[in-house]
């Protein structure tokens, strides 16, 4: 299948803000949380104690270790799969080893090595981190999931040759729609993801092979985050500019709605390119 | 193009109050010019490319019936002589500076602001189609609502518009109410939601105004306004 530029500055991007940026603030700690297991699915779930429910779309739990904050490099997104994140334990609080097990990360679930108990001992329990914040990839439509959500859209672009030599200069506009919970959950959502982006670029992330989630929600373990390389050897960049915040207010009376607290993020993206021709990679 | 180019010219004192005076002429008629063809030509092609905007929001108005009071189409007119109103009032031109203002679009009539307003202003609905609206909303008359609610709880402040039919409400909210005795609302039996459901609930942002701005091209009509002003032409 073909993959351009735009796919993979877009799939980065998004990518950037779940597991680099929203982990370091909003994410939510889930300590001695019941495993259950189920037959059909033939796995161990977790209860949903918390909301917002972590089975949501654009929700789930942490895969990647939290970047501290302060070190949160362009140059350095997360590659291997979390290894203090999740703790499964059996009915004696003792740990199971993370080999004898496999974990759903999108449905929140455990899938023990021996079907319905590992060498450790039956799953009972588990800590997990999940995220508070919904990342979704479009504008979120008729069945939204609960607030807080951030929803990332590309938008129009246009690219424009170099002033000298071949190559293009892609530029590229997203809007970031933010729904929160309250109008101080708001303000603060809103900051953060425009810091995120105020005098920053990260790196264009080879996803040809593979993001780091498998379609059914375990960790693919041949991913290997690689940063896209470009014709010329470069590692492959995108710059922000242009960046925009803006609360928007709409009045629903007494009515409590997900479009009370809103805001939008506007920015202007670009990346260049060597070369004249199409943009498949 | 070469600038900050110095010319010497030998002249009397008669000459040179002669040429000041012709330069000073020709510099205000291009400001004029300018001014004539902003006010006469580029803002209303602004406010056309607005419109052709506003236009777009079609393929859903045309799902709502044509008395509906947040239908788009009831409103163009009203719409777009706000929008002339609004640049004759806002039109600057500081010609120190050469900077030229025009304010469209102010929020507080396009019902940005927290307050109700009037029912002879639906432009407050534009907010919703400029933004965006997240979910599933229906467009609830006083009919509809005592039909499930039979008992009552009717409240006329609701909604954007005073004394208006209906108001909007959003589809999780409006099965979470209940009656005066607290059970729940007999909307299922009564009517179907698909039915009622507003057809811009869920559609995302279109803003209007951005487009419109994206899409204009002012040198065209600068350069006719220079060119008139060279020929010595009053636009």
């Amino acid at each position: 299948m073909t993959a351009t530029l735009a796919k993979l500055e877009d799939m980065s991007l998004q990518h950037w803000l779940k597991e680099v940026i929203l982990p370091i603030k909003w994410t939510e700690r889930v300590v001695n949380n019941p495993l259950t297991y189920s037959p059909e699915r033939e796995r161990f779930e977790a209860d949903i104690t918390w909301f917002p429910n972590f089975m949501q779309d654009g929700r789930g739990w942490v895969y990647f270790e939290a970047v501290t904050s302060g070190t949160c490099i362009p140059n350095s997104p997360p590659t291997a799969e979390q290894t203090t994140q999740v703790e499964v334990r059996n009915a004696g609080g003792g740990v199971i080893d993370p080999s004898n097990y496999t974990v759903n990360y999108k449905d929140g679930a455990i899938i023990a090595s021996g079907g319905t108990t590992t060498p450790d001992g039956v799953p009972t329990e588990v800590d997990y981190s999940q995220y508070y914040v919904s990342l979704l990839d479009a504008w979120p439509g008729v069945d939204p999931p609960d607030a807080p959500i951030i929803a990332v859209e590309m938008g129009k672009y246009r690219k424009q040759g170099r002033q000298l030599g071949g190559g293009r200069k892609a530029i590229r506009n997203f809007t970031i729609h933010i729904f929160a919970t309250s109008s101080s959950e708001r303000d603060d959502l809103t900051e953060w993801i425009y810091d995120s982006f105020f005098q920053r670029h990260i790196p264009v992330v080879d996803y040809r092979d593979g993001e780091p989630l498998n379609y059914d929600g375990t960790f693919n373990s041949s991913y290997t985050g690689d940063l896209l390389t470009l014709d010329n050897n470069d590692d492959a960049l995108f710059y922000f500019d242009d960046i925009r915040a803006e609360p928007i207010n709409i009045n629903f009376g007494e009515m409590d709605d997900i479009n009370r607290f809103r805001s939008k993020i506007t920015l202007t993206a670009f990346s260049y390119r060597d070369g004249i021709d199409f943009n498949a990679l | 193009m070469a600038k900050d180019i110095t010319v010497k010219l030998e002249l009397s004192k008669e000459q040179g109050a002669q040429v000041e005076r012709i330069l000073k002429a020709k510099l205000k008629l291009l400001e004029d010019n300018i001014e004539a063809i902003v006010k006469k030509e580029v803002i209303p092609h602004l406010i056309d490319l607005v419109m052709d905007n506003y236009d777009k929001l079609s393929e859903r108005m045309d799902m709502l019936a044509a008395d509906d009071p947040t239908n788009p189409a009831n409103w163009r007119g009203v719409f777009k002589a706000k929008l002339e109103q609004e640049a004759t009032d806002t039109f600057i031109f500081d010609r120190a500076s050469g900077i030229i203002k025009v304010n469209l679009g102010e929020k507080s009539f396009l019902g940005y602001s927290g307050e109700d307003t009037d029912s002879d202003t639906p432009l407050v609905w534009m907010v919703y189609y400029i933004e965006g609206l997240t979910g599933s909303y229906a467009w609830i008359t006083k009919d509809m609502w005592q039909e499930v609610f039979p008992d009552g709880q009717w409240d006329e402040a609701w909604g954007r518009f005073k004394n208006a039919p209906g108001f909007m409400m959003s589809g999780g909210d409006f099965f979470k109410r209940t009656n005066r005795a607290g059970k729940p609302n007999l909307f299922r039996d009564k009517l179907k939601w698909t039915e009622i459901r507003h057809p811009f609930s869920a559609f995302s942002p279109l803003d209007i105004f951005t487009e419109a701005l994206n899409e204009l091209n002012i040198r065209p009509f600068i350069s006719k306004a220079v060119k008139a002003a060279l020929a010595g032409k009053k636009l």
